[in-house]
């Protein structure tokens, strides 16, 4: 059994709670409500989709997609957009998540981080094509900034709340 | 043995099944939201859901504000004060004539027959949430149904025209900004008198003023103000200023690049003017000279 089978097993039996997803949701939602337009240089963050994809990476299975898709659709109201454009996105990048979810946690940090660059802009591409089925696209470098930037965070969530969630739900995490 | 299988086995339908599932439903979704329009209930109970997090999520900017201004300096609130000081005694001047003229124009209006234009109701509002969204150019506000904002009404800030209400929600309403793609305010070029209608190009800071020939009277540097004849803005807001105006020989009409007069980005208190839209039209409706249209009318369908 090699140490990351043993990490699966250990998180399949403690998984994180569920007022811990709600909280982590929550905050992700509050940070991306959080007026950032302030930094104009700076591409607005998605934090929701980062957790999305941190639970589906490492909870394959305790989070149906309907919530990603819930989500989304706050999401849509906060942004004005069609109902449905987040949503999409949202359940699809925690499917391909779920589908890829053995295959990531197999690797390191860095590998890690690179087919978190991938999903994020599969995430982007998904937007932009429904963006685009609505009208003319009119898309700046900002938009595609935000893909590398929420990649970094990647490994910083991976030291940061990782670690948090070993310490208290198990060496799986 | 006997034991229950772990969560992990306990799988319901696959993967690639439920995803396919909520991918279609997202484009059901997408296609009644966008085409009938019959989701609203949905989105304004999602949007009282929103409301109380985006209520929250602008304290830290506002706290962020208000330590900023709390360790400004004497000298720049000394500086602040001497400019607010001149600004009050140009504006003073200046609502006195504007008083005069204001007599004046009623009993010219009175003289022609004119109806009274309302005077608009102000709501005064901030914004809690810029969208992100590179289709379309939004903000939300942190005023809604609650304060008596409707949708339709037109939104400004200090230098003019900011957008426009399109949906008001119960504690909070979204703005179109006149940059949005599909946003189109009519507008008067105040050196020529000239009608047109400026849209929105997507583009953050860019106005387009398609339709004008070649031969067409704008200059850079035109400014242009509400015409009012929408029915929505009042007349005489500032809108935009010609930025660049092209002349192709091979084109009919001219190609004039507009800068919006105004920007959510130096911005974040706004106005809302709230006015019935029967109140915002200057004429009334033409007067039959005698009662026969009527009856001319039944003639016509019979």
């Amino acid at each position: 059994m090699t140490t990351n089978a043993a990490q699966l097993a250990e998180r399949l039996r403690h998984p994180a709670p569920r007022h811990m997803l709600l909280l982590a949701y929550g905050l992700a939602l509050f940070g991306n409500l959080l007026p950032w337009s302030g930094l104009t240089w700076l591409p607005q963050p998605d934090f929701l989709a980062l957790a999305i994809l941190y639970f589906s990476v490492y909870q394959p299975n305790s989070v149906p997609l309907a919530v990603p898709f819930c989500l989304g659709l706050l999401m849509d109201v906060a942004e004005g957009s069609a109902l449905g454009t987040h949503s999409i996105a949202y359940a699809g990048l925690a499917a391909s998540a779920q589908g890829l979810s053995l295959r990531i946690t197999q690797f390191g940090a860095l590998a890690q981080t690179m087919h978190v660059l991938a999903l994020f802009l599969g995430l982007r591409l998904v937007e932009l094509l429904i963006g685009g089925l609505t009208g003319e696209a009119n898309i700046s470098v900002r938009f595609w900034l935000m893909v590398p930037m929420m990649a970094a965070c990647w490994p910083l969530l991976l030291a940061g709340l990782a670690r948090r969630l070993r310490r208290e739900y198990g060496s799986g995490w | 043995m006997n034991e229950q299988p772990h969560s992990f086995f306990r799988r319901g339908p696959r993967l690639v099944v439920r995803a396919v599932l909520f991918i279609l439903l997202g484009v059901c979704v997408l296609a009644t939201d966008a085409r009938y329009g019959v989701l609203t209930p949905v989105r304004n109970t999602l949007a009282m859901v929103l409301a109380p997090l985006q209520y929250g999520a602008r304290l830290p900017r506002d706290a962020v504000i208000a330590a900023d201004n709390y360790v400004k300096t004497l000298a720049s609130l000394e500086a602040d004060n001497r400019r607010l000081r001149q600004q009050l005694h140009m504006a003073s001047v200046r609502s006195e004539t504007q008083q005069q003229l204001l007599a004046e124009n009623s009993d010219l209006r009175r003289l022609l027959g004119l109806r009274a234009r309302g005077t608009p109701k102000l709501t005064a509002a901030s914004i809690i949430y810029i969208g992100n969204d590179p289709f379309q150019h939004k903000v939300t506000i942190g005023k809604g149904r609650a304060s008596g904002i409707v949708p339709g009404s037109p939104v400004i800030d200090d230098t003019g025209v900011v957008g426009q209400v399109t949906r008001a929600y119960t504690l909070t309403s979204e703005i179109t900004l006149v940059t949005d793609r599909d946003q189109a305010v009519p507008v008067q070029d105040v050196r020529t008198g000239l009608r047109a209608v400026v849209f929105g190009t997507g583009e953050p800071g860019v106005l387009n003023l398609p339709y004008q020939a070649a031969n067409a009277d704008i200059r850079v540097g035109d400014q242009l103000v509400t015409s009012g004849v929408d029915g929505i803005y009042p007349p005489g807001l500032p809108v935009a200023t010609v930025q660049s105006v092209e002349h192709n020989s091979g084109m009919p009409f001219a190609r004039v690049v507009c800068r919006p007069v105004t920007g959510v980005d130096r911005n974040l208190a706004l106005l809302v003017l709230s006015v019935a839209p029967d109140k915002l039209l200057e004429l009334e409706p033409p007067q039959p000279a005698t009662p026969a249209p009527k009856s001319k009318k039944k003639g016509h369908h019979s």
